[in-house]
């Protein structure tokens, strides 16, 4: 179903149950007035009328209330579906069929994630699949370290080589590895002379500030 | 985590999100001033008012109404409880102020004496939404889903450089507490005024007396209006000067300024789902459909929709270098927030008073189509700028997301040229959650989950320092590839000291043989 068949279907389905409701509501046939909302809904005084007036209901209203927040829950769980649809299109993966899609594999190995293992079992419909994790206990390392490093290109995703990227002065601060541990998955790079530093940029207006390191 | 830790880590978020330099407190010291200039503006003319009535008191606050009682009786009797508490405050502030210019005290001293100033000097106007939301904790519960909702769905629809949720949290207390407290003590005082004025010498009958009473409640709503807006823009000026972000723009400032709205639409639905319902047979209206026009249908109509739009003003005037630039943008901004509040209940109540004259009140076709109809008409162009402001921003945040991420791949392995095109796509990244969702349960959405952010919240920052280096976005890099990294393990456990070895012992000598002497 393409998104544009989805959307004219939705926006049917909400004016057919607005038409529904029009035809539905004036049964009998009854006047069209309003309740007082707010201050300047000033009551007027007038005796013609007066013990005769109907109240706007609290169920009639809280009915009118279920129905918006099924409507707006239902809009939610429609966007919601519809955009993972559109993901799955723009990576080419398709939504059917068991087993991870392999451009879901190909990223998360691309991140370098080292997931924890599971203490419960796969939420329900899922497919019991294993996908080839890391091997436990050391995380697997994506790439060589930084500086100068080539991406290998990931499976299915030949994307280019990026280019050299200079030595940044940027590094995580040393953290000596515990003893009898592996080394982590990125570890600083060799030690480089200080390199210049560009001056300060000059602050910006509007209240922009920079955040302190984490 | 013991109690200690936790406040400590709590003390060290706040460090990290909100900017207590001079500066910043020295704005929040001027805004807290202003207002109480504006309350001691009121009292002043509420003073200088004409008497209608022989036995009126000084002040008009202090007007008691005959038959008050219960909850009602505590809310009328609030705005005096907020006059004493606030003279209180006001002394407390003077000689916090004293103190800190005779002694001069460290810069932390001197932080937390600024703040304790702030504090005493606003938070009693906190006192009238305090005594609403506690004398009806059954209508604010009521309210509760609905906001939570709308909260979600601003926290959400930034797309990148999201604001950081203690300062969303923030604007929403701001509206609850500050607009709605200071809105509801300033117009206490201004409806006695008003009605001072002009009633003084006013002689007529029944029906006049009404209609003039209709007319100070008119003067009154323009003035509640006029306050509300100029309390939203000091809440949103407040805001971006205190708290950390990183992008200001007409999206920012539009999430804020719908928040601060919601806060105050809070309060105000609970006070009219519980006293609107009680008139009934004048009105017809009930505490239900209060609840249906206010919190259900109407949720992101009024104050959201105004403060969001002099939300947005506000943030786009703040991109601006010029000043008389920055002016021509509020300014109208202002004032459109100002003119729907009045449009709205104006107009709302002229179709709603052309209706009454010919028909009855009642039904459900009034009840779900008609009333909303008229109450939601004039707030509608607001309602829309505002979405097409929202669009047009997070269009403007998408674009500026990939070129950052573009950047960003050339620069560091914290976004890889294979990441980018998950990273840049709401809709991927949204499959990639699911995805990995099904695959490593809710741990393992969490822990990407966690990556993406950190790697959203480097691409803002180089959105707005194109210039790779610096020690922030080097920090932000560690941060990515610290979560890549996953946790360190912990350490083995060393092994148990050894004892240590005896001394070494000459060998014995061989005992001697039978017959022989021993040497």
């Amino acid at each position: 179903m393409t998104r544009r068949t989805s959307a004219v279907r939705a926006i049917g389905f909400v004016l057919g149950t607005l038409l529904c409701a029009a035809l539905v509501l004036p049964l009998a046939p009854q006047s069209a007035s309003a309740c007082d909302v707010s201050y300047e809904y000033k009551p007027t005084v007038d005796l013609k009328h007066f013990g005769h007036t109907r109240a706007c209901s609290t169920s009639t209203s809280l009915g009118g209330a279920t129905i918006v927040a099924v409507l707006a829950l239902g809009a939610l769980a429609a966007g919601g579906a519809m955009a993972f649809k559109r993901g799955a299109a723009a990576v080419g993966a398709s939504s059917a069929g068991p087993g991870p899609a392999p451009a879901l594999i190909a990223y998360l190995r691309a991140t370098g994630l080292s997931f924890p293992a599971r203490t419960s079992g796969p939420p329900p419909g899922a497919p019991p699949y294993q996908p080839p994790g890391p091997v436990p206990g050391r995380p697997a390392p994506p790439y060589p370290p930084h500086p100068g490093y080539q991406q290998p290109p990931a499976a299915g995703h030949p994307g280019p080589v990026p280019p050299q990227a200079p030595p940044g002065p940027w590094t995580v601060p040393p953290q000596a590895p515990p003893p009898g541990t592996a080394p982590g998955s990125w570890s600083p790079g060799p030690p480089q002379g200080p390199s210049p530093q560009p001056p300060p940029p000059p602050p910006r207006p509007g209240g922009e500030g920079p955040r302190p390191t984490p | 985590m013991t109690a200690p830790a936790a406040a400590e880590g709590v003390r060290a978020a706040l460090r990290d999100t909100v900017r207590d330099d001079a500066a910043a407190r020295a704005r929040a010291l001027l805004v807290a001033r202003l207002a109480i200039a504006l309350y001691l503006v009121e009292l002043l003319l509420n003073l200088l008012r004409p008497h209608v009535l022989p036995d009126e008191p000084t002040l008009s606050i202090f007007q008691k109404a005959a038959g008050s009682e219960g909850s009602v009786g505590r809310l009328l009797a609030t705005p005096q409880a907020v006059f004493w508490t606030l003279l209180a405050g006001i002394a407390a502030g003077a000689a916090l102020q004293a103190f800190v210019l005779v002694t001069r005290p460290d810069e932390r001293r001197a932080r937390a004496l600024t703040w304790a100033i702030i504090g005493v000097l606003l938070l009693p106007f906190g006192l009238i939404p305090l005594v609403v939301v506690g004398s009806y904790p059954g209508q604010a519960l009521a309210c509760v889903p609905g906001t939570a909702f709308v909260l979600w769905l601003l926290h959400h629809a930034q797309r990148l450089a999201r604001i950081p949720l203690a300062m969303l949290l923030v604007a929403f207390g701001w509206g609850a507490l500050i607009v709605f407290g200071l809105g509801r003590a300033y117009s206490n005082l201004a409806f006695g005024t008003i009605n001072g004025f002009v009633l003084k010498g006013h002689k007529s009958d029944l029906a006049g007396q009404i209609h003039t009473q209709y007319r100070v409640i008119d003067g009154m709503l323009v003035h509640l209006a006029l306050v509300n807006a100029l309390l939203v823009a000091a809440g949103v000026v407040l805001l971006l000067a205190l708290f950390r972000h990183r992008v200001t723009d007409a999206v920012t400032g539009l999430v804020l300024g719908a928040a601060i709205g919601l806060g105050y639409n809070l309060v105000e639905s609970v006070l009219f789902i519980r006293l609107y319902g009680l008139f009934s047979a004048f009105n017809g209206a009930t505490g239900g459909f209060e609840y249906w026009i206010r919190q259900s249908i109407g949720l992101l109509g009024g104050q959201v929709a105004f403060g969001a739009v002099l939300g947005a003003g506000i943030g786009l005037a703040a991109q601006a270098r010029d000043r008389g630039r920055r002016l021509r943008i509020a300014l109208p901004a202002l004032a459109a927030a100002f003119s729907g509040a009045v449009a709205t209940e104006t107009l709302a109540a002229w179709l709603s008073h052309l209706a009454h004259d010919h028909i009855s009140v009642g039904g459900p076709l009034d009840t779900l189509i008609v009333s909303p109809f008229f109450w939601l008409l004039p707030q509608a162009p607001f309602f829309l700028v505002a979405v097409l402001l929202l669009v047009h921003g997070t269009r403007v945040r998408a674009a500026a997301a990939r070129a950052a991420v573009s950047a960003e791949t050339s620069t560091s392995p914290a976004i890889t040229p294979q990441e980018a095109p998950f990273l840049v796509d709401p809709a991927v990244r949204f499959w990639t959650l699911v995805g990995t969702w099904r695959l490593q349960g809710w741990s393992g959405m969490r822990t990407l989950r966690r990556l993406q952010t950190a790697q959203l919240d480097l691409a803002a920052w180089r959105w707005r320092h194109p210039d790779p280096t610096g020690e922030e976005g080097n920090a932000l890099r560690a941060k990515v590839m610290r979560l890549k990294a996953g946790p360190v393990p912990p350490a083995p456990m060393p092994p148990p000291p050894r004892p240590p070895a005896p001394p070494a012992q000459a060998p014995a000598p061989p005992a001697p043989r039978p017959g022989e002497a021993a040497s």
